[in-house]
């Protein structure tokens, strides 16, 4: 796992309108421009909050990523709170803007 | 010669405008009171600029470049993030003395990162859009690392905050500075804690403010900061550094509203000049 890629993939998905398009058009091509290996990249698909905070991601990146992208039906802050207190567990699929 | 004129400390919760209605409307009042008085006492300073030290939210800086402080020294907008009420535009500078104060800590051993053109985040916009915008005071904003490591280390806030005085001081224009510190108390931002507060520690930070006891804020343990009052807490370099700026001071509370609706104890407080505060 190497921390600092998951860091840049999150900060890019936050910032950057393209980063988001491929990441949910071509999820395996993402992850090979941030060469996030196939756990790191669940960990984003499957919105993962919980797991990327205790992977070290910096917990506003990880907020940030949730607003920019949530999981389908569960947008909003108390879902993101759900996720992180373990109360919801992740899920998988890539889900759209 | 400058002078730095006198100081506030206030928050720059973004949640006061993404969730406007949260908190029962008292609460709400009092917040906007507080920044009317904050404007109100801003502008019986007469400032010719504010220079308001913000906080970086993994936003502006990315892993490819972390600056421990940057001053923004040209060509100015924001905010960057789109946010009800703000409408992203130009914010008028004055780059000379921006680019004074960062050339001068250059010559004393500061190591300003410097941002020639320069988008602001909500940090510095929302406490400029609701004190000094109103004014039309020109902004330098500031920035230090408060919330992504390597975070700028509290006594090093304390030597940017006196960098900027001294630098203000040897000013050639007749400049009349306002120092703004931006940021909240207890909050914790994208944790499971997120929503808790400690009006304890928030009370704390206010009584050191009051106190004028800069060496005693910037002697607080990051972990115990951290573990008592979340990551956002560790916004109060921005605090500890407006106070070095100021000088030696006494802060006056404005107000004080912990709102769990907006996620963080909101701190407001004029820090005073002793010379000023002995007079009145």
């Amino acid at each position: 796992m190497s921390l600092a890629g998951v860091e840049k993939a999150l900060y890019d998905l936050n910032t950057d309108r393209r980063a988001r398009e491929t990441f949910t058009e071509d999820p395996d091509r993402f992850a090979r421009r941030y060469r996030l290996t196939g756990g790191e990249l669940r960990l984003l698909t499957d919105r993962d909050v919980r797991a990327l905070a205790g992977l070290g991601a910096n917990p506003m990146l990880v907020w940030g990523f949730w607003l920019m992208l949530p999981a389908a039906g569960e947008r909003g802050d108390k879902a993101y709170l759900a996720r992180m207190r373990g109360d919801v567990p992740a899920s998988g699929g890539p889900r759209g803007e | 010669m400058g002078t730095v004129v006198g100081g506030f400390l206030l928050p720059h919760d973004p949640m006061m405008l993404t969730h406007p209605d949260a908190p029962p409307a008292p609460v709400r009042d009092r917040v906007h009171h507080a920044y009317a008085e904050i404007s109100r006492r801003l502008a019986a300073l007469d400032p010719t600029t504010v220079l308001i030290i913000g906080a970086d939210h993994y936003i502006l800086f990315g892993p490819g470049c972390l600056p421990q402080m940057l001053i923004a020294t040209g060509d100015l907008d924001g905010p960057v993030e789109r946010l009800p009420g703000l409408t992203r535009g130009p914010l008028p500078d004055n780059a000379p003395l921006a680019r004074h104060i960062a050339a001068h800590g250059h010559r004393n051993g500061v190591d300003w990162a410097v941002a020639p053109t320069f988008t602001a985040d909500h940090s510095v916009v929302i406490p400029y859009h609701l004190v000094a915008e109103p004014l039309g005071v020109p902004v330098i904003p500031v920035y230090l690392a408060c919330g992504v490591e390597p975070l700028i280390p509290l006594p090093r806030a304390v030597r940017v905050g006196e960098a900027i005085r001294a630098a203000v001081q040897d000013a050639d224009e007749d400049e009349r500075v306002v120092v703004i510190g931006s940021g909240g108390i207890s909050h914790w931002v994208g944790t499971e804690r997120m929503g808790e507060l400690n009006t304890d520690f928030d009370r704390m930070v206010l009584d050191r403010v009051t106190a004028g006891d800069t060496a005693g804020l910037a002697g607080l343990d990051d972990g115990r900061i951290q573990a008592e009052a979340g990551n956002g807490a560790l916004e109060i370099r921005t605090f500890v550094a407006a106070m070095a700026a100021v000088g030696p001071c006494r802060g006056e509370v404005i107000g004080y509203e912990a709102v769990p609706e907006w996620i963080t104890g909101l701190g407001f407080a004029e820090l005073l000049p002793l010379e000023t505060a002995d007079a009145l």
